[in-house]
């Protein structure tokens, strides 16, 4: 996981958009594609300003690479079996810990983490807030979507009845 | 942006045609300043060895292209006649001597100096690219079913549906297609989203539970084939679509029905 320029002491100066500095290990950091590109190329000196990225969605971004980092590094010293079974109720245990993160953000937290895990290239939480939105569409009619997200059809009366004959798949 | 500094500099040290270099860096100088920065400079014509385009990019736009990026079209009458033989697009001037070299070698320099570039000219193409979606983001939602109700947009409500395209693309990704297609009837917004989504996963048991005890296999298959080919019908055509997952129950062999 390390790479050359890495080292296990050596911490990040993350600068939020509103001005908050966050120290991050080097170690945890590269679970960030850019924050990685940027330590291999050596410019990581100073503050490194995430500007489309505020404090509480940084704090929440860190959080979940400090507890994915802590489960990467956690002791190797265990017989293979074990190992295995263990890993798999750590994997477990991960995936537990992820949906409840997910589950305690609010919609508009769950936007700035979208966001802001596609500008800092993190895509296991990319992934997992994406499928919590998806999640909130499956299966749903366009009715209790709006209702849910709160949005205005705009279509007219014609309109929506002409899709709902195209879409017959979908309501049947 | 002090762009006509720029080109008069770039042309003074530019060493393409020695003997040019006088009255390349005299026509060069007069377009110092910022009057008129678009315009082309056509340089050193006589024996008609060369000609030299400067053309600054910077402030045509205002796009954030770097003042120093001049595009220039070299031309050589070698073999050709008067034809222009290549355009490049340089960054650093000076970089070409030709009074000493072969056609080959010239060709070669050429060659490599427009593949050196060729990234600048992806970077300007990203740019306009970019520029263009969002253009084209304006027309084209409005576009696939006409408008009657006034400027009420959905996006006073929920931020998730005002995510970057892309973003939105992805989740939906995450979705089989028939809740995408769902979701398309919720607004003008949504359903051009949907139609411009570059994935697409088909999964029969998904559109309807238990079609088998439903109907017959034959009309399971037709509705099937009904569905996706109106789903392929509605997308939009400059998509390329990236991934395409179809599951199905098992069709006769020789059924080729699906359209595209």
């Amino acid at each position: 996981m390390s790479t050359p320029s890495v080292s296990v002491n050596r911490v990040l100066k993350l600068k939020s958009s509103d001005g908050e500095i966050f120290e991050v290990k080097q170690t945890v950091a590269v679970q960030s594609g850019v924050l990685k590109q940027m330590m291999e190329d050596g410019c990581t000196e100073g503050e490194i300003p995430l500007n489309n990225v505020d404090s509480p969605t940084l704090a929440k971004i860190i959080e979940w690479c400090n507890k994915h980092h802590d489960n990467d590094v956690e002791g190797r010293v265990l017989s293979e079996e074990r190992e295995k079974e263990k890993e798999k109720e750590k994997a477990a245990d991960m995936k537990k810990w992820e949906s409840e993160f997910i589950d305690a953000l609010n919609r508009d937290e769950i936007y700035f983490l979208l966001t802001g895990s596609n500008y800092m290239d993190i895509k296991e939480l990319l992934d997992c807030a994406a499928q919590k939105v998806a999640d909130m569409v499956k299966g749903k009619t366009p009715e209790a979507i709006r209702e849910m997200f709160n949005i205005q059809s705009d279509f007219t009366e014609e309109e929506e009845e002409a899709i709902r004959k195209e879409n017959q798949w979908a309501f049947d | 942006m002090s762009n006509g500094c720029n080109v008069g500099t770039a042309a003074a040290e530019s060493t393409l045609v020695e003997e040019k270099t006088e009255s390349r860096a005299t026509m060069a100088g007069c377009r110092d300043g910022p009057t008129d920065p678009d315009a082309a400079t056509l340089i050193g014509e006589e024996e008609g060895i060369c000609f030299v385009i400067v053309i600054t990019v910077g402030t045509i736009s205002r796009l954030p292209i770097p003042p120093s990026l001049l595009l220039k079209f070299y031309s050589h009458d070698i073999e050709l006649g008067t034809n222009w033989v290549h355009n490049s697009l340089v960054s650093e001037p000076g970089s070409m001597e030709t009074r000493t070299k072969s056609n080959t070698e010239f060709r070669n320099e050429v060659s490599e100096a427009l593949a050196r570039h060729e990234s600048g000219f992806d970077n300007i193409n990203d740019r306009f690219g970019n520029m263009n979606d969002r253009f084209g983001d304006m027309d084209d939602s409005p576009k696939i079913l006409r408008t009657s109700s006034g400027g009420d947009d959905d996006d006073d409500g929920d931020r998730l549906s005002s995510l970057p395209e892309p973003i939105i693309h992805y989740i939906f990704s995450f979705l089989k297609t028939i809740d995408v297609f769902r979701a398309s009837a919720v607004s003008r917004k949504w359903r051009y989203l949907c139609v411009s989504i570059p994935y697409l996963n088909f999964d029969i048991h998904t559109i309807w539970s238990k079609p088998q005890e439903r109907w017959p296999l034959y009309e399971i298959n037709g509705r099937f084939k009904d569905f996706v080919n109106w789903v392929l019908m509605f997308q939009k055509s400059s998509i390329d679509i990236q991934k395409l997952r179809l599951r199905c129950l098992s069709f006769s062999d020789d059924d080729h029905t699906l359209q595209r």
